[in-house]
């Protein structure tokens, strides 16, 4: 009798492989109870401010390029966006306080009869290395006027990454921004920012911002700000931009802790007849 | 009916099991060697790259990388530090009915960062038939959040006669269009200087001024409609040399929504001044959330001055940050006490009604109630009243009323229209008025607001 049942089973497997008796086996789990205490809100911010500091106290000097542009008509139906003005600084930091700026591009779509002081669409750089840009609302000093709360985990290679919600405790200023980061664990530094504006922050002059988003790439382990883009849509028509326009600046080519020099922020003579670059 | 809503679903079903079923062979086969894993930063620039590709959609050419041909080496600089000084001629107006019209102007000298600003003004005055004018300077330089700020001013210029508040652009308004400018005024000759520590928890100023102070009167008693004026007399100033320190601080109270100040101004024989008194003032105020819906603004102050009565260092109650039921200064004294709590509305009073409307028509809603008082001898009346640092019962006065707030988002101004009707047995009317102001406007507005 089991040579029979042997050979018909045999003789009835389909072709191909053979499962195994032990592929095949079931067994239960009991539920085990994971004690492993969870991070805090309270801790991931203080940890984020930690690695902010840390990600700036890294920092002596940085060279970078520097692109800001403004788009007109960004998202009108019927009028195409138009690049209205680009300008590329090389932009030079060195701690405490030394900066400088450098025009290597200026383009214009439209340049202006004047020729003077008020021609010139000008962007001013700071010394201070520490991207407030990024993490204003993730500071020390602003804990206590943003309320906080965790939207989100991704586990994404070794990585961590907390979606963290920030929005201002005080109403009294509708134009207040909120928005929403992500926080690498490995650096507590925040890699990415999406701000809204419940209101628009300027109503004489903006309907509302539609998107503001600042990114941060990593440049020799350090990172660093990318990029900052907003989406604007103006109250009423703006000459040559329209009402919806875009406003961008984006950082590339970085440099870091590369010693510069001091000479390079001493005064030169004559700079000031040769500051701009020839409008393309 | 539901057969025909089935087959999608049961047309995904297949498809899932379509992809199990390509599936299983594989794992049926025997095992493969899994993919190596991605080392960490990859996959986590991956995924910030799939971000980044959704922000480049969305903003197209705004987004696109730099194209790098072309660009200039070496010689064109701009150094941040060694811009060029930038010159800015401004014409100027002011009015009110001591001086008159005045027409002027101002010459804005913005150098360097670091070098800092100084302003040249020179106006003269058509009804008093003097020059007005003078310099100042500032500068400012903030560092890790903290702002320290420089200035010094030195001239000739017609200042307010109440020092705890003033509204420079709705003050020449008031006295041109309707003639209902109540402030009084005087001269002041001399120079001021301060330094100032700010930052979002705490601030602290000192400030030293040697001002010739004299009275003024009026010499426009007109307005644009050539109607009397509301109030033609100026209170006038005690005439002499002010030689004062003034010592101020504020900050966040910890753990609750509250900020405190406190401002000691003093002058005597030891700083040479024709003047001797000491003055202070403390403010508190709030800004209470409550939920998404509004929030609860109370604020208090209370101030007095020692060892004197001159008009120009009393406490003056009515209108602007006051009561508003009390038309602007009407009464003063050497002692000030007020408390006023505010419910603001978070949403638009348009939207509330459901009206659609563009954002530019956004006003706040709010409800107020307020008292307050003064004491002790009155700037209006011949001295006489004994100083007293609280006023008495019998001389509070109460209101209650109703606003709209607009917050241009423009130098941290934001325009109320008040209406107040006045609380208790009392003679006071019901009562408007327009202000440029901020919330908490009993204490000083942060520098980052």
């Amino acid at each position: 009798m089991p040579l029979l049942a042997i050979v018909l089973a045999v003789a009835l497997a389909p072709a191909g492989p053979t499962l195994a008796v032990e592929d095949t086996m079931h067994t239960a789990v009991g539920e085990v109870l994971v004690r492993a205490p969870r991070v805090t809100l309270g801790e991931i911010l203080d940890r984020v401010a930690r690695g902010e500091a840390r990600r700036d106290s890294l920092l002596t000097d940085q060279t970078f390029l520097a692109t800001a542009r403004v788009v007109a008509h960004a998202n009108e139906p019927g009028k195409p966006p138009e690049l209205m003005s680009e300008t590329v600084f090389r932009v030079y930091k060195k701690r405490p306080d030394k900066v400088r700026a450098v025009v290597v591009r200026r383009y214009q779509a439209h340049p202006p009869k004047d020729k003077g002081v008020r021609a010139k669409a000008e962007v001013r750089f700071g010394p201070d290395m520490s991207e407030e840009i990024v993490n204003f609302a993730f500071r020390p000093e602003a804990r206590r006027d943003y309320r906080y709360h965790i939207v989100g985990r991704d586990i994404v290679g070794g990585h961590v990454v907390y979606r963290i919600a920030f929005e201002p405790r005080s109403l009294l200023t509708p134009g207040y921004p909120s928005g929403l980061v992500w926080v690498d664990t490995n650096d507590f530094v925040i890699v990415r920012q999406e701000v809204s504006f419940g209101r628009s922050p300027v109503p004489l002059i903006l309907e509302r911002i539609d998107r503001l988003v600042i990114e941060r790439a990593q440049f020799g382990g350090h990172w660093l700000l990318k990029r900052a883009l907003v989406r604007a849509t103006a109250t009423v028509p703006l000459p040559r931009l329209g009402r919806s326009f875009d406003l961008a600046l984006q950082l590339d080519d970085y440099a870091l802790n590369t010693g510069l020099a001091d000479t390079l922020f001493a005064p030169r003579r004559g700079g000031d007849a040769s500051d701009e670059a020839p409008a393309r | 009916m539901s057969a025909s809503r089935g087959r999608p679903a049961l047309a995904a079903l297949a498809i899932l099991a379509a992809l199990a079923a390509m599936g299983a062979p594989a794992r049926a086969t025997g095992p493969t060697p899994e993919p190596e894993p991605a080392p960490p930063d990859t996959t986590l620039h991956q995924f910030l790259g799939t971000l980044s590709d959704s922000t480049d959609r969305y903003f197209g050419m705004s987004a696109a990388p730099l194209d790098t041909a072309g660009l200039l080496h070496g010689e064109s600089f701009l150094p941040e530090g060694q811009r060029r000084v930038a010159l800015a001629l401004t014409p100027s107006f002011d009015f009110n009915r001591a001086d008159g019209s005045t027409f002027g102007g101002g010459l804005k000298l913005q150098g360097p960062i670091r070098v800092g600003r100084l302003d040249l003004r020179a106006a003269y005055a058509v009804g008093s038939e003097q020059w007005l004018g003078g310099a100042q300077y500032r500068r400012r330089a903030t560092k890790h959040g903290v702002y320290r700020t420089i200035e010094a001013w030195g001239g000739r210029e017609t200042a307010g006669m109440n020092r705890d508040h003033s509204e420079p652009f709705v003050d020449p308004e008031r006295a041109l269009v309707s003639g209902s400018d109540r402030t009084s005024y005087l001269r002041h000759d001399g120079w001021r200087a301060s330094f100032e520590r700010e930052s979002n928890l705490w601030r602290a100023r000192i400030a030293v001024r040697d001002e010739l102070e004299s009275p003024l009167e009026p010499h426009a008693t007109w307005d644009m409609l050539h109607k009397d004026l509301l109030v033609t007399p100026i209170l006038p100033a005690r005439f002499g040399r002010a030689r004062e320190l003034e010592l101020g601080a504020g900050a966040r109270v910890p753990g609750i929504p509250f900020r405190v100040e406190a401002t000691y101004w003093t002058s005597g024989p030891v700083l040479k001044s024709d003047f001797a008194y000491d003055r202070l003032r403390f403010a508190v105020g709030g800004d209470i959330t409550l939920g998404r819906f509004a929030s609860l603004v109370p604020q208090a102050t209370w101030g007095f001055t020692k060892s004197t009565t001159d008009p120009q260092q009393a406490f003056y109650l009515g209108a602007g940050p006051t009561l508003v039921t009390v038309p602007r200064d009407a009464l003063g004294g050497s002692a000030l006490a007020l408390a006023k709590v505010e419910l603001i509305g978070a949403s638009d009073v348009l939207a509330l009604l459901g009206i659609h409307r563009p954002e530019l028509f956004a006003f706040q809603p709010a409800a107020f109630a307020a008292t307050g008082a003064v004491s002790g001898p009155s700037p209006y009346a011949t001295p006489g009243a004994a100083v007293d640092r609280w006023p008495e019962r019998q001389a509070w006065l109460s209101e209650a009323g109703i606003a709209l707030h607009y917050n241009p988002g423009i130098l941290g101004m934001r325009l109320r229209f008040e209406e107040a009707w006045p609380l208790g047995f009392t003679s006071r009317g019901e009562r408007f008025e327009f202000l440029i102001s901020h919330p908490l406007d009993l204490l000083r507005k942060p520098i980052e607001e």
